[in-house]
C-alpha cells in the first residue's frame, strides 16, 4: 500500500524546469549590487544607504505626527488659491503595509473604495490570483482574503459599495483554459540559452463576487455572458453600485462596451452593448454616478496601438437602457484613463491628450444642462502634464490637478467663470509612469474634496472645503519615482485613505494610510 | 585567475575575500541548483525566483560564518529549504474562500493522474509537503533530509508516514494505495 503511493510519488515528480534567463540576470545584478550604496533595477533607484532610511524614518515620524503643518509650495505660474491652515480635526495614521511583499518583477497596482462610514476595501492582483484586504471604521485591518481560484491567471480587479456600505463587489478578469508551452534551449555544452514560453488556446471571462455583512463572501459569479480569445479584451473593467444593492459592470469587448447588471439576490440582467459610431477599439471604461442615473466614459481609438489619437466618449442611461455615445473630445493618450467628477447633475471629465508634435497636456470637458461644452486645454502649453485628476465640490466649483515634472498644479473654475491660469500647489509631480489611473481628488460625497499631491519626499494631501485648499500633510514616506500614488477615496465622516504603491529594497507592495476623525480608536500600528 | 578551474573550497574562500569572479562563479554553479530545489517545493516560478535569490545572496553575505567552506552547498540547501518552508506558510496564512483552496502551482508533465497527486501535495501543510518534495522529488535519504531541514531523523519519518496518510485521505480511499 505504501509502496504503491510512494512509486506514484516519483513518478508524478514534476518536469524539469530552469530558472528563466531573465531572473538569471536579476539575480546577478542583485548579487553584483550588493556591495554599493544605491542600486538601479530596471524600474526605480532604491536608496539603501543609512541616511536615505533615516529620511524615510523621519518622514514616517512626520507623517504620524498631528501638529505638523507644511505649507503648499507654488511650482508653477499663476496666483495660488486661497489657504487656510485651519486644523483638521482627523489626523493621518502612519503607513500600513496591506500587501508588503509582490514577486519580483510583480508591481501592484491596487483599487480602493471607501463607504459613507469610512470603511476601506483594498483589492489587487498578487501572484496572479485577486486578494482583498477590508478595514471596518476604526479598524484594524482584517485577514488578507483570497478570492479567485487556483491558476485562473487573474488581471486587475475593480471593487465598488453599495446600500451605504453594507454590500460591496469585486469584479475581474479570469483566464479559462488555455496552456503554456515552454521549452528549454540549450547550447550543445547544456548550458541554457533561453526558455521560449508561450500561452495558447486562452480564453477570458469577466467574473465577481459579493460581499454583504450579513452573509460575507458569495460565490464566483461569471458576469460576461460569453467569453473572448482576445487578450485586450475585458482587461479593463468598471463597476458602480446601484440602489438596492445592485451593481452595474462595464468591460470591453470585441470592440464594443458590455454592460450587465448584477443584482442583490445574485441574479443577472441581459447584456447591453455600446457601440461607437466608428469602428475602432474601445478601452478604459469609467462608471459615475450623476444625479441617480449611470454615465460611462470611455475611450475609443481608431487605430491600433501605439497610436496617440483617440476621443473620449460618453453615455447617458435612463430606465430603458444606454443612449447614443457622445463625443466629449479628441486626443487622447494612451495607458491614462480619463477622469470623471459628478455632482448633481453637472460633469467635468479630465484627460490627458497629444497631438502629434506637441506636449501632452490636460484637456477638460464639462456637461451642464445636458450639453456638453467645447473640450478645453488648461495646462499650460509649455510643459508636459499628465496624470489628471477631477472633482466638484458643494459650491459647484471644478476642481483639477494634474502632474508636471516638478510640480502638481491645480486650476479651478466657479459655476458661472472660467478656468484659473494653473497653479503650482506642490513642488513635484504625483505619479511616475507605473502610476495607475486612479483619480487624485477624492469626493467625500457631501461636497468636500481631499487631493493627493506630489511631493519630494512623498505624496501630500489637501482637504479642499468651501472653496480653499485647508491643509497640506505629508503623508506617505518616499517611495520612489516610479511608485507611490496609487489611489484616494474619502467619507463624509471625514475618513479617507491614501494608498501607495511601495519599492523598498527590490520588493514592491501597498500600503494604505488612514485618516479617521477622533474617537475612532487606531492601534499603535496604525491598523 | 581562473576561477572556473577553482573547487568549491577554493571559491568560498575566495569569494569571502571580497573576490567578485570567485562570487559570480559561486553563484553560476549554484544558481540553478538552489532555483530548481526551491521551484521542485514550492511549484512557483516567481516565488523560487525570489527564493534563490535571497537564498544566494544571504549565503554570499555570510560566506565569513562558514567554519568548513567544501560544506557551501549543504548549507546553501539548509537556506533555500528554511526560506521555501516560510514562503510556503505565509502563503497558507491566507484565507482562501474556494473550497478548491491551495496554493497555485506551475509543476507541469505527467499524467492527469499525476496532477491529482501534486494537488494533494500542494494542499499538505508545509512542514509535510517539504520533506515529501526532497524525500520523492529530490532523491534525498531521510538522513539528508534531517540536515537540510535542521530537525531529528525520527521527526522526518513521522513526517512522511503524516503526509502519504494525509495524501491518501485527499486522493480518496482506495487511491494510491
Amino acid at each position: 500500500m505504501v509502496a504503491d503511493l510512494e512509486t506514484r510519488l516519483r513518478l508524478a515528480r514534476p518536469a524539469e524546469s530552469e530558472p528563466t534567463p531573465e531572473a538569471t540576470d536579476r539575480a546577478l545584478r542583485a548579487l553584483s549590487r550588493r556591495r554599493r550604496g544605491r542600486a538601479r533595477s530596471a524600474v526605480a533607484w532604491v536608496a539603501r544607504t543609512p541616511r536615505g532610511r533615516l529620511l524615510g524614518v523621519a518622514v514616517l515620524l512626520a507623517a504620524g505626527g498631528t501638529g505638523v503643518a507644511a505649507t503648499l509650495l507654488p511650482g508653477g505660474g499663476g496666483q495660488a488659491p486661497p489657504v487656510d491652515r485651519g486644523a483638521v480635526t482627523a489626523a493621518w495614521g502612519p503607513e500600513f503595509a496591506v500587501a508588503p511583499v509582490f514577486p519580483r518583477g510583480e508591481f501592484p497596482k491596487p483599487v480602493a473604495v471607501m463607504d459613507t462610514s469610512g470603511a476601506v476595501f483594498v483589492a489587487w492582483s498578487r501572484g496572479r490570483r485577486i486578494e482583498v484586504r477590508r478595514r471596518p471604521p476604526g479598524g484594524p485591518w482584517e485577514p488578507t482574503t483570497r478570492l479567485s481560484g487556483i491558476g485562473v491567471g487573474t488581471a486587475r480587479p475593480q471593487v465598488a459599495f453599495t446600500d451605504g456600505g453594507r454590500a460591496a463587489v469585486v469584479v475581474w478578469r479570469e483566464r479559462i483554459g488555455g496552456r503554456v508551452i515552454r521549452r528549454v534551449l540549450r547550447l550543445p555544452d547544456g548550458s541554457v540559452a533561453g526558455v521560449i514560453e508561450r500561452r495558447v488556446g486562452a480564453r477570458y471571462v469577466v467574473v465577481a463576487r459579493r460581499w454583504s455583512t450579513a452573509t460575507g463572501w458569495g460565490p464566483r459569479v461569471q458576469v460576461s455572458a460569453d467569453s473572448s480569445g482576445n487578450r485586450r479584451d475585458m482587461a479593463d473593467l468598471a463597476v458602480l453600485g446601484r440602489p438596492g444593492g445592485a451593481f452595474l459592470v462595464a468591460w470591453p469587448n470585441r470592440d464594443r462596451i458590455q454592460t450587465r447588471v448584477l443584482a442583490a439576490d445574485g441574479g443577472l440582467t441581459d447584456v447591453q452593448e455600446i457601440s461607437p459610431a466608428r469602428a475602432g477599439e474601445v478601452a478604459d471604461p469609467v462608471l459615475v454616478d450623476r444625479d441617480g442615473s449611470p454615465l460611462l466614459v470611455f475611450a475609443h481609438r481608431e487605430r491600433p496601438v501605439p497610436s496617440h489619437d483617440g476621443t473620449v466618449l460618453a453615455v447617458s442611461a435612463d430606465g430603458t437602457g444606454w443612449g447614443r455615445p457622445v463625443e466629449v473630445g479628441a486626443g487622447l493618450v494612451l495607458n491614462e484613463r480619463p477622469v470623471v467628477a459628478t455632482r448633481g447633475p453637472r460633469v467635468v471629465v479630465a484627460w490627458a491628450s497629444r497631438s502629434t508634435g506637441t506636449h501632452m497636456g490636460i484637456m477638460v470637458s464639462e456637461q451642464a444642462g445636458g450639453r456638453w461644452s467645447s473640450a478645453a486645454r488648461i495646462s499650460s502649453p509649455t510643459r508636459e502634464a499628465f496624470s489628471p485628476g477631477a472633482g466638484l465640490d458643494r459650491t459647484g466649483t471644478a476642481v483639477v490637478t494634474w502632474s508636471v515634472g516638478a510640480a502638481t498644479q491645480i486650476s479651478t473654475r466657479l459655476p458661472a467663470g472660467s478656468w484659473t491660469a494653473p497653479t503650482g500647489v506642490s513642488r513635484a509631480g504625483l505619479t511616475g509612469s507605473l502610476s495607475p489611473e486612479a483619480n487624485p481628488v477624492a469626493s467625500t460625497g457631501d461636497g468636500d474634496l481631499v487631493l493627493a499631491l506630489g511631493a519630494r519626499d512623498g505624496i501630500r494631501v489637501a482637504d479642499w472645503r468651501g472653496g480653499r485648499l485647508v491643509r497640506s500633510v505629508p503623508a506617505a514616506s518616499s517611495t520612489g519615482w516610479q511608485f507611490g500614488y496609487s489611489a484616494i477615496v474619502a467619507a463624509p465622516t471625514g475618513s479617507a485613505a491614501l494608498l501607495v504603491t511601495t519599492y523598498r529594497a527590490g520588493r514592491s507592495g501597498i500600503s494604505v494610510i488612514v485618516r479617521e476623525p477622533a474617537g475612532l480608536g487606531r492601534d499603535k500600528e496604525g491598523r | 585567475m581562473d576561477v572556473t578551474a577553482f573547487s568549491i573550497h577554493e571559491l568560498v574562500v575566495a569569494a569571502g575575500a571580497g573576490d567578485r569572479a570567485a562570487r559570480e562563479e559561486l553563484f553560476r554553479r549554484f544558481w540553478p541548483v538552489a532555483w530548481r530545489r526551491a521551484f521542485t517545493v514550492v511549484g512557483v516560478r516567481a516565488a523560487a525566483d525570489d527564493i534563490a535569490q535571497d537564498a544566494l545572496i544571504t549565503g554570499m553575505d555570510r560566506l565569513g560564518d562558514l567554519e568548513h567552506p567544501e560544506r557551501f552547498a549543504g548549507w546553501l540547501d539548509r537556506v533555500v529549504v528554511n526560506r521555501c518552508v516560510d514562503w510556503l506558510r505565509r502563503e497558507s496564512r491566507l484565507v482562501g474562500l474556494d473550497p478548491e483552496g491551495g496554493v497555485s502551482v506551475d509543476w507541469t508533465g505527467g499524467a492527469a493522474a499525476d496532477h491529482d497527486l501534486r494537488r494533494a501535495v500542494a494542499g499538505l501543510d508545509p512542514d509535510r509537503r517539504v520533506v515529501v518534495a526532497l524525500r520523492y522529488w529530490l532523491d534525498l535519504t531521510p538522513t539528508e533530509i534531517a540536515e537540510v531541514v535542521g530537525v531529528p531523523v525520527g521527526t522526518v519519518n513521522s513526517r512522511l508516514a503524516r503526509a502519504l496518510s494525509d495524501l491518501r485521505v485527499t486522493l480518496g480511499a482506495g487511491d494510491g494505495g
